[in-house]
């Protein structure tokens, strides 16, 4: 992908160069590795054989697991819960098959197919079970979450016979044990299919990270608010982006299961750390950093083995050695090996060659070259594009905001001021959907966005049944555990009463508490969230600059493409012709829009390294990158001084009169809203004490003592800074 | 029995098992609040406190008066597991948190001594005409001084070239480093075989329940250990709350809590407040480990603090973590729960209890019981 | 076209870790080796890290004590054994690895291994797959040697000590009403449970409640408490001694009088040093009674104590007639080929173990009685021996 070729703007843009001969080189050496891998897995011997097995596996569960981890920036600590899953279920596949279908014969190669696919997509369905409700959790809560989900599926496959008699061929205690008790899974995973896997999910996610889903995922780590603001679905790409570091880590389960005769029970915590540990020592986002420290984990323990057996050490030591060198390592490098680069070829030849990076596209497009402007200069119309209808924000007893109407017209500049903690900027987060209002409505081109409908009598009713079953089921759970446990030897008819009585009785009450709770809550919609209301055309920059700090400037303006994407994630990963053909259009727009802001040049630097003001431009070219029809710039000069601010304002200006816009600002600078907006409204203690033009504010007797009373009565409002 | 005496019981059994997970989840609360960090490494200083125990009740005072061995114990335990905490977070959390500095060096040249004393010094023994004693000191003294003064060049050069991390995952991997450390070298230095000793004055060593309480039908059965464990975490708990709350101190690890930097604006030692909190919370483990250990005779080894710990840090997270009433409250909450699972018909799936009401209460309550809600400011 | 050599970069590392080992292998493919230099090898797999630890300690320790009088003698026919061990770190995935690379790399022609019946099977596959046998010293589970024709072991199988101790129960103590507590995370415990409780019911007794604890707990007092409401009068508690001692001694707590009963798990000195009076006449069944006055077992305990300072238990035992058993065999066999000495093994009679005389029968299991002890005072002692438990036992008083 770092080889787009610029293309011709008119018509479907051509395919990159090369397109085709990537990917018959990619087949052509694959083929090969798997040819050399299966060559080699007769001339090793056993040991060596499950050395290496074990190796891949790593590789698969470390790969996997930094989707989450590393990309995404979620704190996932139970994966080996997803391989027990994959492994059971893909145990379960060739032992049925070969009980019921190939009769005693080994099933072959048709059947670990069906089996990973089948493993995978069971441990997929756990990630989706547990990636639902959890990941709306943060940091650590959703870390404890994946941990006790991993314990819980252990328990569970442990006391599989008491669960149901059907189970118990997955043996309990003793690992998987067909119903003989002396079952041997069968060796299905040779080194060809084992190596093919292992490099699908290195390609799948390395072309993943390469495309506007893995900036999302890449957008969510760097910071959710921003993330949410740019259109993108946090709850859904999470979830994403864990159903899918699931399902590969199923698929793992069920090539160990197959590599080592058995399933064992040691997937607990123990395991599930290992991976961890694997992807922040090979560096946290990195895909080549996990897969080389999977390796190196997996074999170095085993090539220790001699060298303390010879040194004469106890055994306790040689976990002592790697506990220590865990500490070492995280001291002097605490970024990982690779940090969040990738190891490549071309990389240590750049390192050693010292030559800086040049962007060769950058400068195939001139920044001077104007951009192409929609429809100009479109006049202000009368025609009110958002309205805020008594909308009242309350923060416990506190009114943040009381009762504010406003009009934005279509296509125009509007300033929205007033002093410190006034309550603007939780207009535009009532705006943004990060709050909801507590009353009244928000409608954008007469599209309701924010304000409390009535759901609909079908959607309450089903809510009704799924709440009322669900708290029945827990409350009948609950109730047998507390009567079974009050009475746990029921001999005497009395005592079965009693263990009915408790059980329903506390059953009934949980679902009548449910029924009630739900008919109360879900009588209004949900409200939209932040990134439906990025999905309408509202976009919006911060006080408080949040661009996503670790990624380039480039990248940054990508992601606010994001919204309007026409690719799915499958696309992405298999970097179809639609891929490429999009991920040209979205370069060539945030260059142009770079270009435009005079950001070109830096297009390869970190977002973070960027001076402040150049930040601030560089967030209302993100804004822009989602294709808003309102934007709203909270405090857009903030900290330039009176030069920058100037031609700030005129920029803007002009950028809604290119971009068609409509535009509310925040500002502080009284000067520069009087000289640049068109309509003003100016808020006090969560209220809009007055509104109008610029004219008609400036002589408005409440805002001169509101806003500026105390300060200087006799000074003409205009000049105060 | 009849049901109501039995709800009673194990409700008692319940709060019994509750009070210990609770001795151990204050520590990790009160870290987590002030570092946002988990300390994986806190059940194995619960570890240690058993331990220290064990060696007090067995060999230093093994022929004394239970209570003086009782006493003993306790506060050996709570000093040596306080110096532990503060030991670790020399060694591994403050350089991780701060970048290493030369200051960095007296820790791991004690680290380093440690081993090589034991490594080196057990080979000169078998060398020399010198009593052990006096070859083992020598060693430890010599390897100090060295290794303290090539700690510090080292570390002075390394701490131009390293920048602080703030990254959390790092942060946990060093705690399951330390965490991995000490269970390893616990094995190596104490044995893989369960210990055990229970201080023979609890009812002179034999009868192992108070005569039970008996109000009209209702039987009772209580352990003495465990009411003893009850009444050390209920008044531990209630120092640590009057601390935090009411004293200059515990003024300093709120505001490092809440917010560090501006805390250290604020001419607060932050790093000494850390540390102080590591030593609070783990003399807390390790009083913990040493009473429900010498008190009831249970047998331990060096893994013992794994699930004890991971069940604690659940407490914890369900109380709402950085709150230490919370976390009270969770344990509690948790060994109830823990108890009437394992009486009821759903036996076998007790260790999943746990996890179950965690992940239902984190869904209705996000930040736990007890949990402030601190959205991000936008 | 950074793309490929990205990953080109992945699979060769893996290479890489491929070429160490190769260099590590001197014969690839090496079929069944013979044992390289004088010295014959012999590996031993076994949980020397972990929660099985204390375990493997005391059987390797038994099985190095066994080499060692086999060599002072003189080893066999005149070459020295060499015991190689490898720690498999309690699970049974390591088990796998440890007995591949015994074979493959440390060119062990037989093997001596694990306590834990999950780890012997995860090993007993590698060693039938490579035609090596495998005496196994206390793996009760019987899928264990169900493996195959080279998987052996030196201990009676769960369900033959299940059924003796549910016949003990029924005939011997005379209880028809028991209450079973299982640790559900150790097949050792499940299987006993679930072998127990079908003869049990098979002669006529009721199992009044079924209570399960994990491998973790240190508090058992909710489901004792639970027990207790149940009246039995035995509980079946076939765990290992450091939870049967708490779980003993917070039973008494609780108000439980009746007897506890067991199996060889209890074994071991500490038992009663953590369990104390709780244990009193509670029973377990055993391989042997080390209060039995025998020379053999004397002589063990006493070499035993010398060489460690300490009491060995009946893993200990075990683990030193697995070793025996095997070295006899090898004396034996036609020559030291893995096939002979399997042959050796399946044909040993009446060996002279110091639990028991061990016949080797037809499912390669051994046959020999099972002793049931009674705690008395704090004192193991041997209460009666039963070898058939299909058979009803006389009425015996004690």
């Amino acid at each position: 992908m770092t080889n787009l070729s610029p293309s011709t703007n008119n018509g479907a843009p051509a395919l990159p160069k090369g397109y085709w001969s990537k990917r018959v080189g990619f087949l052509i050496f694959a083929i090969i590795m798997v040819w050399v891998s299966s060559a080699a897995e007769h001339r090793l011997n056993d040991y060596a054989v499950n050395i290496v097995r074990l190796c891949g596996i790593s590789v698969l569960m470390a790969v996997s697991l930094n989707i989450v981890n590393g990309l995404t920036g979620q704190f996932s600590i139970g994966h080996a819960g997803f391989m027990s899953v994959g492994a059971y279920v893909g145990a379960s596949v060739t032992y049925f098959a070969e009980m019921r279908y190939t009769h005693q014969a080994t099933p072959g190669f048709g059947w670990m197919m069906a089996a990973m696919l089948i493993g995978g997509m069971a441990a997929a369905l756990f990630g989706l079970i547990v990636g639902v409700p959890s990941l709306r959790l943060q940091g650590d809560y959703l870390a404890i979450v994946t941990l006790g989900f991993g314990e819980i599926i252990r328990v569970l496959i442990t006391n599989c016979s008491s669960i149901s008699s059907n189970l118990s061929y997955l043996g309990g205690a003793s690992g998987f044990t067909g119903a003989s008790g002396a079952y041997s899974v069968p060796h299905l995973t040779s080194f060809g299919l084992l190596t093919a896997t292992v490099l699908v999910l290195l390609v799948l996610t390395r072309n993943l990270k390469a495309s506007q889903h893995g900036l999302a995922f890449m957008a969510i780590r760097e910071d959710e608010i921003a993330a949410a603001a740019m259109g993108i679905n946090t709850t859904r790409t999470k979830v994403t982006a864990f159903v899918i570091s699931a399902f590969w880590a199923g698929i793992a389960g069920v090539l160990f299961a197959h590599a080592v005769y058995f399933v064992p029970l040691s997937f607990g915590f123990i395991a599930s750390m290992n991976y961890v540990i694997m992807v922040v020592l090979g560096g946290s986002g990195s895909i080549t950093g996990t897969a080389i420290a999977a390796v190196i984990l997996t074999a170095l323990p085993e090539m220790l083995k001699p060298l303390q057996q010879q040194v004469g050490l106890a055994d306790p030591y040689r976990q002592v050695i790697f506990a220590l060198l865990l500490i070492i390592m995280m001291l002097l490098r605490p970024e990982g090996v690779f940090g969040r680069g990738e190891l490549s070829i071309s990389g240590i030849r750049r390192r050693f060659s010292r030559t800086s990076r040049v962007d060769s596209e950058s400068s195939t497009t001139t920044s001077s070259e104007p951009a192409a402007p929609a429809n100009s200069t479109t006049a202000t119309s009368d025609y009110s594009s958002l309205a805020l209808q008594n909308v009242t924000r309350r923060f416990g007893g506190l009114v943040a905001v009381g009762d504010v109407q406003l009009e934005v017209k279509k296509g125009s500049l509007t300033g929205l001021i007033g002093p410190n903690g006034a309550g603007k900027t939780t207009v535009f987060n009532l705006l943004t959907g990060v709050y909801a209002p507590s009353e009244g409505t928000i409608t954008y081109e007469g599209n309701l966005l924010a304000g409390s409908v009535p759901a609909s009598a079908g959607s309450r009713a089903a809510w009704l049944l799924l709440d009322t079953i669900t708290a029945l089921v827990a409350g009948l759970i609950i109730g047998r555990i507390v009567a079974t446990s009050i009475v746990p030897y029921a001999a005497t008819p009395g005592d079965h009463a009693l263990v009915h009585m408790v059980e329903y009785g506390i059953g009934l009450a949980a679902a009548v508490t449910a029924a009630i709770a739900s008919y109360r809550s879900r009588s209004t919609r949900p409200p939209k969230r932040p990134h439906q209301f990025a999905a309408s055309g509202v976009s919006r920059t911060f006080q408080n600059i949040r661009l996503f700090g670790g990624l380039t400037v480039m990248e940054n303006v990508c992601i606010g493409s994001y919204v309007r994407r026409k690719t799915t994630l499958v696309d992405s990963m298999l970097h179809t012709r639609k891929y490429y053909r999009e991920e040209i259009e979205v370069r060539e727009n945030a260059r142009r829009l770079l270009a435009r802001f005079g950001l070109l040049d830096s297009a390869n630097e970190l977002a973070s390294s960027l001076p402040y003001g150049d930040q601030r431009r560089l967030e209302i070219v993100r804004a822009l990158a989602t294709k808003p029809g309102l934007l709203l710039l909270d405090e857009p000069a903030a900290g330039m001084n009176p030069q920058e601010k100037l031609s700030l304002m005129s920029l803007i200006r002009q950028v809604r009169d290119e971009f068609a816009l409509t535009i509310v600002l925040i500002e502080h600078d009284m000067k520069l809203v009087m000289g640049v907006c068109e309509q003003i409204y100016v808020l006090d203690y969560g209220r809009i004490i007055a509104s109008g033009t610029p004219v008609e504010v400036r002589s408005d007797p409440a805002v001169i003592s509101a806003y500026l009373g105390e300060e200087q009565e006799s000074k003409p409002v205009g000049d105060a800074g | 029995m009849n049901a109501f005496q039995i709800l009673l019981q194990q409700t008692v059994n319940g709060v019994q098992i509750g009070s210990v997970y609770a001795l151990i989840a204050v520590g990790y609360t009160m870290v987590y609040g002030v570092l946002k960090f988990i300390n994986f490494a806190h059940g194995d200083v619960y570890m240690v406190g058993a331990y220290t125990g064990f060696f007090t009740v067995t060999a230093i005072l093994a022929s004394h008066a239970p209570a003086l061995q009782g006493a003993c114990a306790l506060i050996l335990a709570m000093v040596a597991c306080s110096m532990l905490g503060l030991f670790i977070e020399r060694l591994a959390y403050r350089p991780l948190r701060n970048g290493i500095q030369a200051s960095d060096a007296p820790a791991w040249a004690l680290f380093w001594s440690m081993y090589i004393t034991l490594f080196l010094g057990g080979w000169l023994v078998n060398r020399s005409v010198l009593p052990p004693a006096l070859v083992y000191i020598a060693t430890f003294v010599v390897s100090v001084a060295v290794m303290f003064l090539v700690m510090r060049r080292l570390f002075a050069a390394l701490s131009r070239r390293l920048k602080p991390s703030t990254d959390r995952l790092s942060a946990l991997i060093t705690a399951i480093g330390v965490s991995l450390l000490l269970e390893n070298q616990g094995a190596a230095s104490f044995g893989v075989t369960p210990r055990a000793a229970q201080i023979r004055g609890v009812n002179g060593g034999k009868d192992l329940v108070l005569p039970t309480f008996v109000a009209g039908h209702i039987k009772l059965s209580v352990g003495v250990g465990q009411i003893v464990v009850l009444a050390a975490a209920l008044l531990l708990t209630a120092v640590l709350v009057y601390t935090v709350r009411f004293t200059a101190i515990g003024r300093s690890i709120r505001a490092v809590s809440l917010d560090r930097d501006a805390a250290a604006l604020m001419g607060i030692p932050t790093d000494r407040i850390i540390a102080i909190t590591f030593l609070i919370g783990s003399a807390l483990a390790g009083a913990a480990g040493m009473l429900n250990h010498m008190l009831t005779g249970i047998p331990f080894d060096s893994n013992i603090g794994i699930a004890l710990g991971l069940k604690a840090f659940v407490a914890a997270v369900l109380g709402g973590i950085g709150s230490i009433e919370g976390a009270v409250l969770g344990a509690l909450l948790m060994g109830i729960a823990e108890t009437f699972t394992s009486g009821s018909a759903f036996s076998p799936f007790k260790d999943a209890v746990a996890f179950v009401i965690l992940i239902v209460v984190l869904l209705f309550k996000p930040t736990g019981l007890m949990g402030r809600y601190a959205p991000e400011k936008v | 076209m950074m793309m490929r050599q990205r990953i080109l970069l992945v699979p060769a590392a893996m290479l890489i870790a491929v070429g160490f080992l190769l260099g590590g292998c001197k014969s690839p493919t090496s079929s069944t080796s013979q044992s390289t230099g004088n010295d014959i090898i012999v590996g031993e797999y076994g949980s020397l890290t972990g929660p099985q630890a204390t375990f493997g300690k005391s059987t390797d320790n038994a099985i190095q004590l066994a080499a060692q009088q086999l060599n002072a003698a003189g080893g066999i026919n005149g070459r020295q054994v060499k015991v190689v061990t490898q720690d498999d770190m309690s699970q049974a995935n390591n088990a796998a690895l440890a007995v591949q690379n015994l074979i493959d790399q440390q060119h062990a022609i037989a093997i001596l291994g694990e306590v834990a019946s999950s780890c012997s099977e995860a090993g007993g596959r590698v060693c039938q797959e490579k035609g090596i046998p495998m005496v196994s010293p206390s793996s009760t589970n019987p899928a264990v040697t169900e493996i195959g024709n080279d998987i052996f072991r030196v201990c009676f199988i769960d369900p033959f000590q299940a059924a003796v101790v549910a016949r003990f129960a029924h005939d011997g103590l005379g209880a028809t009403r028991v209450a079973v507590f299982t640790n559900t995370d150790q097949d050792y415990s499940t299987g006993f449970s679930k072998n127990f409780i079908a003869a049990f019911t098979k002669m006529g007794g009721t199992i009044v409640i079924q209570k399960s604890y994990g491998g973790s707990d240190t508090d058992f007092r909710g489901s004792l408490t639970a027990i207790a409401q149940a009246k039995p009068q035995a509980i079946l508690i076939p765990g290992y001694y450091q939870d049967v001692a708490s779980i003993a001694k917070q039973a008494r707590a609780l108000g439980i009088t009746c007897p506890l009963l067991g199996g060889d798990g209890w074994d071991s000195p500490d038992l009663i040093k953590i369990g104390g009076s709780a244990l009193n006449n509670c029973y377990f069944s055993d391989h042997l009674a080390i209060d039995d006055p025998t020379p053999a077992v004397a002589k063990f305990v006493a070499a035993y104590k010398a060489k460690y300072g300490q009491t060995p238990d009946s893993l200990a035992a075990l683990g030193y007639d697995s070793a025996n058993l095997l070295f006899a065999a090898m004396k034996a066999a036609k020559s030291l080929t893995p096939s002979d000495i399997r042959d050796a093994i399946a044909a040993t009679k009446n060996f002279p173990g110091i639990t028991g005389n061990i016949t080797i029968n037809a499912q390669r299991n051994a046959d020999k009685p099972a002793v049931i002890i009674k705690i008395v005072n704090g004192q193991f002692t041997k209460f009666m021996s039963i070898s058939n438990p299909d058979l009803p036992l006389q009425p015996k008083a004690s």
